[in-house]
């Protein structure tokens, strides 16, 4: 156990958790110039939206091959096959492992995996 | 963008409704492998970073405005710190804008069943329309706008949103099954009666619900979207439970009501003056010989600092957690005794613990 935190002294007045770091949500920047924030959350929202594409042209060429045809209520409603979706899950994982390898040093090596891995697994 | 504007219904992914597009549903699959490969393989490694940069500048951790300001100096200085955060913030905000803009676009229809399904059984649900939330629940929690209290659909949220919090790993809700399975019965193996506190979507109570099928289970949450959410997903299950709004520190049930009281992840959430009264209540409405069983974090300790470290702070910061602080380094276990209660079993798995704990006879 560390130190007792000082709000446990507050009795009933809860005015307090108010001033507590995470009571406001903030706009949060962690590089000295704010610029490279933006910048790495586009990288992020392009890479969102680049998956996204090559995901409709995935379930479009499927669709093409296997129906001979496509509309967009086709692709809002097909539902992948267990091999499909662990095959666009492995592309998925590949594409960014491939993108953001590069982001890290190696001092914080990658070690577990998922949210499981730290938690302990389910059934 | 596609081109077409039509939204249909497409189904459910487990027991949540599908979002909106498969556009939404491809890029919140992209954020969660995202998180998997750049913050949950990367969370050890930069939790070690994190504290060796601030001893290294000479920076005490220190939860406080002014140690978060201090500490965002020092994190400027470390660019794989700077980065491991930026991501973790920004995986937040795109996924949440994400759910929220996807399920907006059925939104009508969703208030709708929700209503439905306040009349329907089985099981029950209930709420009061005029509930005033005390300040420390309003909190954005996990960033989320609204927190748990603010927005009618933040049970659906919730629901796909974890979804993708746990990498895609808790399908059919099998942590929650297996959090049921484990658990602990009262020394007599009497369990008529069951209460789930800060239950959320009811992913533990059905859970309990299916390990005790003869009891009667209830779960309570502080936010009347997460009980009517809960209902309604437990409607569609078939599952007989029933839900109530209702904050853990003033439970509406009389003195040894309940064989057994369980609580998976609520205490980190909630500020320590309500802990000590959600655990006294919890004392009250058992019954002589019925047990407490609190899934949490593990207590911060030097060697294992846990939420105490850099990354935790700024996760408390930035993450809208402000009271997993001084859950982590209260000791809670003290705390479960000064309510009455017998320490049984203390048992760590990863970051959480689980403590079960007996109401003496
Ligand atoms: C992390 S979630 C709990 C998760 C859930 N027990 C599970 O197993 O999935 C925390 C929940 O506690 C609820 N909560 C917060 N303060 C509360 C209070 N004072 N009384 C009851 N519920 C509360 C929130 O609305 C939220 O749904």
């Amino acid at each position: 156990m560390l130190d007792e935190p000082k709000n446990q002294a507050a009795g009933d007045n809860l005015d307090y958790v108010r001033d507590l770091p995470g009571f406001e949500r903030g706009h949060p920047h962690y590089f000295k110039d704010p610029m490279i924030d933006h910048l790495l959350e586009i990288v992020m929202l392009l890479g969102g939206e680049l998956w996204t594409v090559k995901d409709r042209q995935a379930v479009t060429e499927h669709l093409l091959a296997t129906e001979g045809k496509v509309t967009p209520e086709m692709i809002e409603q097909f539902r992948p096959s267990a091999d499909m979706k662990e095959k666009l899950a492995r592309d998925r994982q590949t594409f960014v492992k491939h993108v953001y390898s590069c982001l890290y040093s190696d001092r914080a090596k990658a070690t577990k995996t998922d949210y499981f891995g730290i938690v302990g697994k389910g059934e | 963008m596609t081109i077409s504007n039509t939204i249909i219904d497409r189904g459910k992914i487990g027991d949540v409704p599908a979002l909106s597009a498969r556009a939404d549903e491809a890029y919140t699959e992209f954020i969660s492998d995202t998180r998997n490969f750049l913050l949950h393989a990367h969370w050890a490694g930069m939790s070690k970073a994190g504290n060796a940069a601030m001893k290294d500048a000479g920076v005490p951790i220190e939860h406080s405005q002014a140690g978060v300001a201090k500490a965002r100096e020092v994190i400027a200085d470390h660019s794989d710190i700077a980065t491991f955060l930026r991501i973790k913030r920004s995986c937040q905000e795109i996924y949440k804008n994400r759910i929220i803009e996807s399920y907006g676009k059925r939104g009508e229809e969703f208030l709708r069943r929700l209503d439905e399904a306040d009349k329907r059984g089985p099981g029950s649900v209930t709420y009061d329309p005029n509930f005033v939330y005390p300040d420390y629940a309003t909190v954005d929690i996990h960033i989320q706008p609204g927190g748990y209290t603010a927005r009618p659909l933040v049970g659906m949220y919730y629901d796909y949103g974890t979804s993708i919090f746990y990498g895609g790993a808790n399908q059919d809700d099998a942590l929650h099954n297996r959090l049921a399975r484990e658990t602990p019965l009262p020394k007599d193996g009497k369990v008529e009666r069951v209460i789930d506190i800060g239950c959320s979507v009811g992913q533990f109570t059905c859970a309990l619900k299916k390990r005790f099928p003869a009891s009667e289970v209830i779960g309570i949450d502080i936010g009347a979207p997460m009980v009517r959410y809960a209902h309604l997903r437990a409607v569609e299950q078939n599952v007989d439970v029933h839900f109530a709004q209702m904050p853990s520190e003033a439970l509406d049930f009389p003195n040894g009501h309940f064989d057994l009281v369980a609580c998976h992840i609520l205490f980190h959430e909630i500020p320590l003056q309500v802990i000590k009264k959600t655990l006294t209540e919890a004392y009250r409405v058992l019954r002589p010989g019925g047990s407490f069983v609190l899934w949490d974090f593990a207590t911060a300790t030097p060697e294992n600092p846990g939420y105490s470290g850099l990354i935790g702070m700024m996760d408390a910061a930035d993450n809208g957690e402000p009271y997993a602080h001084s859950f982590v380094s209260c000791n809670v276990e003290k705390l479960m005794a000064d309510a009455g209660f017998t320490l049984r079993e203390l048992g760590r798995k990863g970051m959480l613990a689980c403590r079960v704990c007996d109401k003496p006879v």
